[in-house]
């Protein structure tokens, strides 16, 4: 199985742990294993994920000047799994920093601009994603979009991939997602909720809401919808009706929670590939491994992947239950 | 140590329809001085290096000359830069492509390198897909890699 993950704005992320954390004060670091350097983007996230659990991912997209050859050098240096293809632009990419307080339990995070892509570099990534798409099995494509990229960029992708028998899963929020759930909507789709509480343009608030939005994407195509549901749970919605995954017997620190949307995909893509390929795919499970990824990832701070044995222990932390 | 454990796992490539000038752009953004070419199926059919293009634009006469200062008019590299700047990339390409593949040892791609005097080589799959790229100092780094570690078993024993 080839798998591909689209990051079309990478970045490199910045990690800081400073305890009370304060704006209007000046922290100064003296333990190195305080700050961290990582190449992020949600996609190449998810390619470091599955890299961990041992599966082997092409990251694909544009990155930009001298930030961009770090995040694809970092990533091809430390993940000998993870083969890189990226469009190489003159504009620097962009830089996230993350400001994590053990102490308060807060993240607090900034995100620099990425660069602004020509139609002749869009038309250079699209032609290459073109190509891998032919004798590839499957595409992750999250996060956001840079500046000069077309809104219905994520509804091409899709489809270009599904064109070529591609399983795709997505991770997008707003339009990005209501365009390309109409054009080519993904089989898995998560919608990313950080910026707004809206789904395919509908403000989403109590549970029923979040059903309708699931229900909505399955309509256009999806076989499995997987919406995160303050925080602490998440709706489950496949053709077959519609579920509650909630947390049990376990505490979580909300200072750990960045990473778990991205455990959560990658942990999908792993049960997806790892499963029985002559049984019939249980989404359900798929989601319940997802989930268990995502929570066992809440057990350490950085954006790092748990091992196999522990989401399997975590899976019994997750009571599921069936709603109408 | 075989290729496979050194190679820079980097597909860019250009496509054999794509323009000179291009060419030279991702070279400059990449830092390379070279590039796999590659067709729709990102099969590989060749290689083009900045060399490739630096011999089309240059006077035929130039390499018999001892010095660049002799160029009587540095115009005539403009121009002809300028012609050839939107002609497809294969026609400067070198189709007779030396690759290695993932389990060849790294004394073969070192043979290759330095026989053909080649700066990097393309790593293919047995289907003739491109893989990434070894370049000298990728093998001497690898090879050091080797001593290094050899030295500590000796220390072991």
């Amino acid at each position: 199985m080839i798998v591909g993950t689209v990051t079309l704005n990478p970045a490199l992320d910045r990690e800081f742990i400073i305890q009370n954390f304060c704006a209007n004060s000046l922290h100064r670091i003296y333990d190195r294993d305080k700050i961290n350097m990582d190449p992020g983007g949600k996609g190449i996230n998810v390619s470091m994920m599955l890299a961990s659990l041992g599966i082997p991912s092409t990251a694909m997209g544009f990155i930009g000047g001298y930030i961009g050859r770090v995040i694809s050098e970092e990533l091809r240096k430390r993940y000998r799994s993870i083969t890189v293809n990226f469009v190489h632009m003159e504009e620097e990419s962009r830089e996230n920093i993350s400001i994590f307080d053990e102490e308060k339990h807060t993240i607090t995070e900034i995100n620099a601009p990425g660069p602004q892509v020509s139609e002749d570099d869009l038309q250079h990534f699209l032609k290459r994603y073109h190509s891998f798409c032919s004798h590839s099995n499957l595409i992750l494509i999250s996060g956001s979009v840079p500046l000069g990229i077309p809104l219905n960029i994520y509804g091409t992708l899709s489809q270009i991939a599904q064109e070529r028998n591609n399983s795709v899963f997505m991770e997008a929020r707003g339009k990005l997602l209501t365009q390309s759930s109409m054009q080519a909507c993904p089989m898995v789709v998560r919608p990313d909720m950080r910026s707004d509480q809206k789904i395919l343009g509908q403000h989403v608030e109590c549970l029923d809401d979040y059903f309708d939005a699931g229900k909505e994407l399955i309509r256009r195509g999806a076989q499995l919808v997987v919406i995160s549901y303050k925080t602490l749970q998440d709706v489950i919605v496949t053709r077959e009706g519609n579920w509650v995954f909630s947390i049990r017997d376990e505490e979580v620190d909300f200072s750990h929670l960045l990473g778990t949307g991205d455990a959560f995909m990658a942990g999908m893509i792993y049960y997806y590939l790892k499963r029985k390929q002559t049984e019939a795919l249980d989404y359900l499970k798929m989601a319940h491994f997802g989930m268990a990824s995502a929570l066992a990832k809440t057990h350490r701070i950085k954006k790092e992947m748990p091992p196999v044995e522990e989401i399997n222990q975590t899976m019994d932390h997750i009571a599921i239950e069936r709603m109408n | 140590m075989v290729v496979g454990e050194i190679m820079i796992k980097d597909v860019s490539a250009v496509f054999e329809d794509e323009k000179v000038e291009r060419f030279v752009r991702i070279c400059s953004n990449h830092q390379r001085s070279g590039m796999p070419v590659v067709d729709d199926d990102m099969r590989l059919v060749g290689y083009i290096s900045e060399n490739d293009i630096v011999n089309a634009v240059m006077p035929s006469y130039f390499g018999m000359l001892q010095s660049a200062s002799f160029i009587p008019d540095t115009n005539q590299l403009k121009r002809k830069l300028r012609e050839i700047r939107n002609e497809p990339i294969q026609k400067f390409m070198n189709q007779a492509i030396v690759t290695v593949q993932e389990n060849d040892t790294l004394l073969h791609a070192a043979d290759l390198l330095i026989r053909h005097k080649f700066l990097s080589l393309p790593v293919i799959s047995s289907e003739g897909s491109l893989l990434g790229i070894v370049n000298r100092m990728q093998i001497l780094s690898g090879v050091m890699q080797e001593i290094r570690s050899e030295e500590g078993s000796a220390q072991n024993l």
